[in-house]
């Protein structure tokens, strides 16, 4: 199908495209306790086409784009319908003019780990195994579950000569524990592995079993007022991708963002830790075919570049590096009892937690925190926490204990000062 | 005008039936639904113009859904010919073998058929791209020379054509439909401080929409701005009023999610428990359908060929019943609801919500502001999640306006964060005003996942919500 959309794009006329395939083939398991609810099976194989138009208005020279999805029974006139209807929409959608990125012409890059040795089936049947290995306690189970293993191939192609791919697989998925006694709770996780790392589910899994049965236990929100508070796992990383999205060319290009490469990027006044931020590729080129690697963003509070896709990048005047979806955090060298000591509000969990790039806002409804008080643990749960990571980035404190997920590696815990919380 | 019939379809449709057939001779059940969706999204921002077709919303393909005694397999596929139906079947048949699902009877095949399609004014793709960029091209101009600190302002319309085909042994339904959304977002700026404010447009029908998002956009530019000298929240319970828009969050995100039924299945609910008791105040009535008002969320069968419905969901504050897929329905023993909904035909259906609002109250909104001594008006919903298990909210607003003596003082505050418990806050409505406004300009996820379109909203609402 990529040599036929690529026949009718040169019969079409156009001259500047790009191109990227990807096949996929994915087993889902959905449970309901341990019991198998539903099977599905995907093979599905798209093709997303952008073509570009150079275009000249008012004196300026312009590029314009358009996007579109091509489907296995399309035939060469529904081809050739799509690639005119979204270059005549590339007329009007004209911004400033860029070199498109340049040809790469490499060989495929096969998968090589225990994930690209095992069929989908295995993979689905060993971490459903996992998913379910520590579940055994007398206090909480699994309420329902949702696996997903897949293998996909993703292929390049553009009009400047790019032509790669690569093989990924991913077992990804979420699961919802419960504890009935004293309360009836249960408490969400997701997951996502880019490695067969069943024990690692299984870890989190039992944790997860752990943590429920503490917030049945827990009856009461925490007193308002101001916290320090410590944030683990996923609640760190949804803070600290502040800091990936104000550095991104597009936010910078449009002064989303006062992030300036050279400059601080924690204030003026910094007491805590200094952040140590890598950029981390997850495949070997991005969608534009720019080939990926890893990259320092962040050395010691200051910022060292500015990242993005092959448009924002040029206009910058820099080199395009691809979107990442992944980063690492340089460790700090606290350990979580200095994090936990003083007066210390730990939320474990929240029903949503979020964090807005433009303002630095973040918070969420707490679900269950531990509230340390000089070495006194009270479980909570209720009310929410309400901060600005530009108050307290100054002081960070962050963990020595590590912690990684397909999407961050880096420090398990960050603490971060006089965070507003609602409740009692 | 009325949408004119898929092509693609119909060039499927005896492919369909001839794959159903084919795996009716070997199993059970089976049925199928092919989805040919198209769609094109507009934005206009400092980053530039782009005008793309959507990837959730660009698709082609089918799902295949067969049972065979206990056994249970979807297929999603985007390749099927009359050449490679016997690849397909031989696929279904080795993938059921390894297939040990709970036991579960068959799902409602009663004999149906069915042929219908939406209503529009303008149609987007004969509108043109040039005229939809430069109205919003207007718009966005407007925002930005409407205060020196607006940083920017994004204007975005996208809109859905998509349609539907429905097979199994007694059932063939087709459906096409259309909607249109549109968004303005305002980012403002004093030094190191930036704000945002956002607000969404939605309707059941095509390109007419442009016209009623040009009256917003000075609202939405002077919210961001006033934005710049919010104060951070109060903790505290308070009087507060609620637009629509924030009406619709609480509804679905508070309280919708906790009746979709498949919920119930998992014992992850504490609705179930509600069933007939009051859970509202007396004021409410609460609605979900994909019939009953034209939104978003409209459409005539669902993705598992269930007749769509109008399903009072609270009546008078008492909770009546939930929304239900065809799997869920068949556990619990009820009928289905017509909410069985997918992502895209790649995805599993859930027991999703649709168009979900109250019904207008009594009161004048003149009277509902009068009332409040010391509270505040809930504006601008950015995020909610539900939590059907223990019924806790969990909802932000971007901004609460203070009304002191029944008048707004001009005061902002923001972030805004509400919680507690959703019986309490529903049960302490005490006025609903007379207006009602449902929009459904965003996705709506069943968990982190699963995106698809709902509509909510309902009338300006007078509640005790503790605020954070």
């Amino acid at each position: 199908m990529t040599d036929r959309i690529i026949s009718v794009l040169k019969s079409c006329g156009i001259e500047k495209w790009n191109i990227v395939r990807e096949l996929s083939s994915t087993q889902e398991l959905f449970y309901i306790k341990k019991e198998l609810d539903l099977k599905r099976i995907r093979d599905v194989d798209k093709h997303s086409v952008t073509v570009y138009r150079d275009i000249e208005r008012d004196g300026a020279k312009l590029i314009g784009s358009g996007v579109f999805f091509i489907h296995p029974d399309m035939s060469d006139d529904e081809i050739a319908k799509s690639v005119m209807s979204a270059y005549a929409s590339a007329q009007y959608a004209g911004n400033p003019e860029y070199e498109l990125a340049d040809a790469v012409d490499e060989p495929f890059v096969k998968a090589d780990n225990r994930l690209s040795k095992m069929t989908i089936d295995e993979i689905a049947r060993g971490m459903s195994a996992a998913l379910f290995e520590s579940d055994n306690r007398a206090d909480s189970f699994m309420n329902s579950a949702e696996l997903f293993a897949t293998r996909r191939e993703v292929y390049i192609r553009s009009s400047k000569g790019t032509n790669v791919g690569y093989e990924q697989y991913m077992v990804s998925g979420e699961f919802v524990v419960q504890c009935k006694e004293p309360q009836d709770v249960e408490l969400y996780r997701d997951f996502s592995y880019t490695e067969y790392q069943p024990e690692r589910l299984s870890a989190k899994v039992e944790e997860a079993l752990r943590l429920v049965r503490d917030r049945a236990n827990a009856t009461e929100s925490a007193p308002k007022g101001s916290y320090d508070v410590l944030l683990t796992g996923d609640n760190l990383v949804t803070v600290m991708s502040y800091y990936l999205k104000r550095s991104e060319a597009s936010a910078v290009f449009a002064g989303y963002t006062d992030f300036e490469v050279g400059k601080g990027v924690q204030g003026d006044a910094v007491t805590g830790d200094r952040l140590n931020i890598t950029l981390c590729p997850v495949a070997p080129y991005s969608l534009e075919g720019v080939r990926m690697r890893e990259l320092r963003l962040v050395e010691d509070g200051v910022l060292t570049r500015i990242y993005g896709g092959v448009r924002f990048c040029r206009y910058l005047g820099i080199e395009p590096t691809g979107i990442y979806s992944k980063f690492g955090l340089k460790r700090g060298k606290a350990d979580m009892d200095e994090l936990k000591a003083g007066r210390v509000l730990y939320p474990v969990t929240f029903s949503d937690f979020q964090m807005d790039e433009i303002s630095g806002n973040f918070g969420g409804e707490i679900r269950l925190a531990y509230l340390y008080e000089d070495g006194k643990v009270t479980l909570v749960t209720g009310g929410s926490i309400n901060g600005n990571i530009r108050d307290g980035q100054g002081s960070l404190r962050l963990s020595e204990l590590g912690y990684e997920d397909s999407g961050y590696e880096g420090p398990y815990a960050v603490r971060i000062a006089n965070v507003s919380v609602a409740g009692r | 005008m009325r949408i004119t019939e898929n092509a693609w379809i119909e060039a499927k449709r005896p492919t369909v039936r001839r794959l159903i057939d084919e795996l009716l001779s070997r199993c059970d059940y089976a049925s199928a639904l092919a989805v040919d969706s198209k769609s094109r999204a507009y934005s206009l921002s400092k980053r530039g113009i782009s005008a793309a077709d959507m990837e959730l919303l660009s698709t082609r393909g089918f799902t295949v859904k067969v049972v065979q005694g206990d056994k249970r397999l979807e297929y999603s596929l985007n390749e099927l010919t009359e050449e490679n139906i016997p690849e397909v079947v031989k696929s279904i048949e080795n993938a059921l073998m390894n297939c040990p699902t709970s036991p579960l009877g068959l799902p409602d095949d009663e004999p149906l058929t069915l042929s219908e399609a939406s209503e529009y004014e303008i149609d987007p793709v004969e509108l043109g791209d040039e005229r939809i960029i430069a109205l919003l091209d207007e718009i966005r101009k407007r925002g930005l020379k409407s205060d020196p600190a607006i940083i920017d302002c994004v204007t975005n319309c996208s809109y859905r054509v998509y349609s539907k085909l429905f097979i199994s042994k007694n059932r063939e339904l087709s459906q096409s439909i259309m909607w249109c959304n549109g968004a303005i977002w305002a980012i403002a700026g004093r030094g190191e401080i930036m704000r945002d404010s956002y607000r969404g447009y939605s309707k059941l029908g095509g390109a007419e929409l442009l016209n009623s998002m040009k009256d917003g956009v000075d609202k939405v530019c002077g919210t961001a701005v006033e934005l710049l000298d919010a104060q951070p929240m109060p903790a505290g319970e308070y009087e507060c009023i609620c637009s629509p828009e924030t009406t619709g969050m609480i509804e679905h995100e508070a309280f919708g999610h906790g009746v979709e039924m498949d919920m119930f299945v998992k014992d992850r609910a504490q609705a179930k428990e509600f069933i007939g008791k009051y859970v509202a105040s007396p004021l409410v009535t609460m609605h979900d359908g994909a019939v009953g008002v034209d939104e978003t969320a409209s459409f005539f069968f669902d993705d598992e060929g269930s007749l769509a419905c109008d399903t009072v969901i609270i009546d008078k504050g008492i909770l009546k019943k939930g929304m239900c897929d065809q799997q869920s329905a068949r556990r619990l023993g009820v009928k289905p609801t017509g909410n069985g909904r997918r992502s895209s035909f790649e995805r599993k259906a859930y027991a999703r919500m649709t168009n979900t609002y109250f019904e207008a109250g009594n009161d004048s909104l003149e009277d509902m502001f009068a009332s409040v001594d010391y509270g505040f008006l809930l504006e601008n919903p950015t995020s909610g999640m539900e939590d059907p298990k223990n019924w806790g909210i969990q909802c932000m607003v971007g901004i609460a306006r203070e009304i002191k003596d029944g008048k707004l003082t001009g005061r902002v505050f923001s972030p805004v964060v509400l919680t507690g418990y959703v019986p309490d806050l529903l049960k302490s409505i005490t006025m609903m005003s007379r207006e009602v406004e449902l929009c459904g300009s965003g996705f709506c996820g069943k968990g982190y996942k699963e995106w698809l379109k709902v509509s909510d909203g309902g009338p300006w609402i007078k509640a005790r919500i503790r605020l954070g």
